[in-house]
């Protein structure tokens, strides 16, 4: 799959947060397309959405815990919670690193749980291995259901 | 217990314990009065047993008394002791004395038997009194007629004598006088009578016939005089057959006197002493008779009637004490069984009493264990009295009313804790998301730098000044949150009308520039609380407003108004703004929390609104508004509720 056809979700309240994820999967990926939503209502709207059509997929979701309306944990159930979405890896991305937030994402079955790094020139190089991690962990999925892939 | 029940809530705990010394007290009293009266009964009985068994003796001494005044009668009538007679006397009057004292013998209906034994031994009394008189009679007689009778007829025997002693016939006729004196004397009843004298009456008897018979008549007149003695010393009756024929014997001797004066005289003289002599012994057979059959029967009959005195007496006697017997053994039963009723009443009523002492501190105890043990809702064990039982019970309430208190600030401390918590997590999460920012930009500028793109690099700069304008902003906000509360809270009495026409003046530039109306309706309350904090509120709900409310048609609002009910001041802020969902009318009061990301703002004004309004005891609520927009609603206690 070429990163042309494939779809970033971001789910991030934020502006500022928006651009400077956005800027670095660009400076990355340049071919990856990003899709942003801004509050927790956008996402439940999207995912229910996803549900009914035959849309295609995102191929990760990077998910803020603290949003307007619902909150990314309330999202990531819902989503886990979906028979259509359950299988497209979710990482939290969140200036949260309290334990009780990590634990009940963990249960919820998140994928990954990143901090949003406080430092300078940081937050480019966790964006650019989040991507390379997925990317790595898609090869083995696709190494293992071939027959998904042709479809 | 019922018992139990009443005491506790009707007598106290002092009275209680009191009350139960005095009525152990009283039945103890109760137990010495019935012991005091059996006591009483058996004395009682006692004095009667020996008031009868002195009655017996009396009686005894009564029979013995009669049997000792028949004696002395007896006595006095064949010794002649006058003293007897005395005796007899002072004995009746001894016994009349007794039978005088002894009326209350009624009672056992032995009256009559007194009564009896009084008339016979008055009777006896009556016969021996009798007695006397012709004992006196007969001794009068004895002594002086008879005496006089038989001096008499001696002397004229003797001058019979004489005279024929003087005359010339008869000087031979002395000289066998004393030798027919002395004859005389042997027993001459028999020969005197076999005298044949009689031949000498007939014919003219010689002058020595006559010398003889007048010898031989006083013999036969001492003859009878013993004889008569004889019969009066021992009353044997063929004493008195003795003295008549000597009698006779002397009259049939006088015949040979016959014709002479002395003879007739003589005669007649014989005559009397023959009367005197039957008559004395006529006395003394009436006495005897008296004496043997009278007064024996009388005696006999008191002495039967003392007897059967005494037999009823002594059934008396034996009722008595088998009364007293029964008496001795039911008291004995009756004392026996009061006092172990008593007793056991003392036991019962003691029971009560220690119970209703121990019931309540025992139920306290229990309420004290709970309550020292942390429990807010142990029962108070209901207690009305106040007394010390009620003190404490006081004391547990209190307890409890601390328990309460110390419960409800543990969970207002839990609540603040988990509030702190909750704070500290938004805090942290919020003033890093400007770092954060200010990072990504930073290393994006050094990037562009490194590509030589200067200008871009510039244009990123203003992205950190901005994150790093909206920390500080945060920062702020936060200290401002931090004051509520605790800084500058001082409440007075403040007229909502003059402060939100003060507000609407100094607002009237700001709502001009963004064409907004503000309404304030008339009539608004005034409220206890801190002006400055108040006025804060409703500057960040038009702030909210201001930034929300976006409505073309009808141009943007804020409308407010008052109503009261009973306990509070209810004041509505409206808007015509798009109005706030259901699910998030809580939580636009939470810290950092913003409805639309894209307005600008800290997420901090309506929670400090919130805290503004809690301080005052009040609340604020997010509600709909008929016909699109938002209310916010603010709640305080009415000013009287508030400060009473």
């Amino acid at each position: 799959m070429a990163d042309d056809e494939k779809k970033l979700l971001l789910v991030e309240d934020s502006d500022d947060h928006a651009e400077l994820t956005e800027f670095y999967i660009n400076d990355c990926r340049p071919a990856l397309r990003v899709r942003r939503l801004r509050d927790g209502a956008e996402a439940m709207a999207y995912i229910e959405q996803a549900e009914r059509l035959e849309q295609r997929l995102p191929w990760l979701v990077l998910l803020d815990l603290k949003l307007p309306k619902y909150d990314g944990h309330e999202i990531l159930a819902r989503m886990k919670r979906s028979g259509r979405l359950a299988s497209i890896p979710v990482v939290i991305f969140s200036t949260s690193n309290s334990g009780k937030d990590i634990e009940q994402a963990m249960s919820s079955h998140a994928n990954s749980y990143i901090v949003k790094p406080m430092e300078a020139d940081k937050y480019g190089e966790v964006i650019s291995e989040i991507l390379e991690y997925w990317e790595l962990n898609e090869h083995h999925h696709l190494l293992r259901e071939p027959r998904e892939s042709h479809a | 217990m019922a018992v139990t029940d009443f005491l506790l809530r009707t007598v106290g705990l002092k009275k209680r314990i009191a009350l139960g010394y005095i009525v152990t007290g009283l039945v103890a009293f109760m137990i010495a009065l019935l012991s005091y009266g059996a006591f009483t009964r058996l004395a009682e009985d006692f004095r009667q047993i020996v008031h009868f068994s002195r009655h017996s003796a009396d009686n005894m001494a009564f029979a013995r008394q009669m049997t000792e005044m028949q004696r002395q009668a007896l006595i006095y009538i064949y010794e002649g002791h006058s003293s007897a007679g005395t005796q007899v006397g002072t004995i009746y009057k001894q016994m009349m004395d007794s039978i005088l004292s002894s009326q209350d013998l009624d009672r056992i209906g032995a009256g009559a038997v007194v009564e009896l034994a009084r008339r016979h031994l008055e009777a006896y009394y009556e016969a021996f009194r009798e007695v006397q008189r012709q004992r006196q009679l007969q001794d009068r007689l004895v002594r002086s007629e008879f005496r006089v009778h038989a001096t008499r007829a001696q002397q004229l025997i003797e001058e019979l004598t004489r005279q024929e002693a003087a005359q010339p016939e008869t000087p031979g006729l002395r000289p066998p006088l004393p030798e027919n004196s002395f004859l005389s004397f042997i027993p001459a009843a028999a020969p005197a009578g076999q005298g044949g004298a009689r031949p000498a009456s007939e014919q003219g008897y010689t002058e020595a016939e006559r010398m003889l018979n007048g010898a031989k008549m006083l013999a036969s007149l001492l003859q009878i005089e013993k004889n008569a003695y004889r019969y009066f010393d021992s009353y044997e009756s063929s004493f008195i057959q003795a003295a008549t024929a000597s009698l006779e014997d002397t009259r049939e001797r006088l015949q040979t006197f016959d014709g002479q004066d002395k003879a007739a005289e003589l005669k007649e003289v014989l005559e009397r002493y023959e009367i005197t002599f039957l008559e004395a012994v006529q006395r003394t057979r009436g006495y005897l008779y008296l004496i043997n059959v009278v007064m024996s029967a009388q005696a006999y009959e008191t002495i039967y009637q003392s007897n059967k005195l005494s037999a009823m007496m002594l059934h008396e006697t034996g009722r008595i004490q088998q009364e007293v017997f029964a008496h001795i053994s039911s008291r004995q039963q009756l004392l026996l069984f009061s006092t172990a009723l008593l007793l056991l009443f003392i036991a019962l009523f003691s029971y009560l009493i220690s119970r209703s002492i121990t019931l309540p501190l025992r139920r306290l105890t229990e309420t004290f264990k709970l309550l020292s043990s942390g429990s807010a809702d142990a029962e108070i064990p209901p207690y009305l009295l106040q007394d010390e039982l009620g003190d404490l019970t006081g004391s547990a309430a209190s307890f409890k009313g601390k328990n309460i208190e110390l419960l409800a600030s543990k969970k207002e401390l839990e609540r603040s804790n988990d509030e702190l918590e909750q704070f500290v997590y938004t805090v942290s999460h919020d003033l890093k998301s400007p770092i954060v920012t200010s990072m990504g930009f930073i290393g994006i500028i050094r990037k562009l730098a490194a590509q030589g793109k200067a200008e871009q690099a510039m244009g990123m700069l203003e992205k950190v000044v901005k994150a790093n304008e909206r920390m500080s902003q945060l920062i702020n906000d936060l200290l401002e949150l931090s004051r509520v509360g605790r800084i500058d809270m001082d409440k007075k009495l403040v007229d909502l009308n003059a402060l939100l026409a003060d507000f609407a003046r100094s607002q009237a530039e700001r709502l001009k520039a963004a064409t907004f109306t503000l309404i304030i309706q008339p009539n608004l309350p005034s409220l206890f609380a801190n002006e400055s904090r108040i006025l804060q509120v409703f500057e960040n709900i038009l702030s909210n407003a201001l930034k929300y409310v976006r409505n073309e048609t009808e141009g943007c609002r804020l409308e407010i108004n008052s109503y009261d009910d009973a306990q509070l001041h209810h004041i509505l802020c409206a808007d015509n703004g798009p109005g706030i969902a259901a699910e998030y009318r809580d939580k636009v009061f939470g810290l950092f929390y913003r409805l639309n990301v894209n307005i600008e703002g800290t997420g901090i004004g309506l929670a400090v609104a919130k805290k503004i309004m809690k301080f005052h005891s009040g609340d604020i609520s997010a509600e709909a508004r008929p016909g699109g927009g938002a209310v916010f609603h603010l709640t305080f206690p009415r000013a009287e509720a508030g400060q009473s």
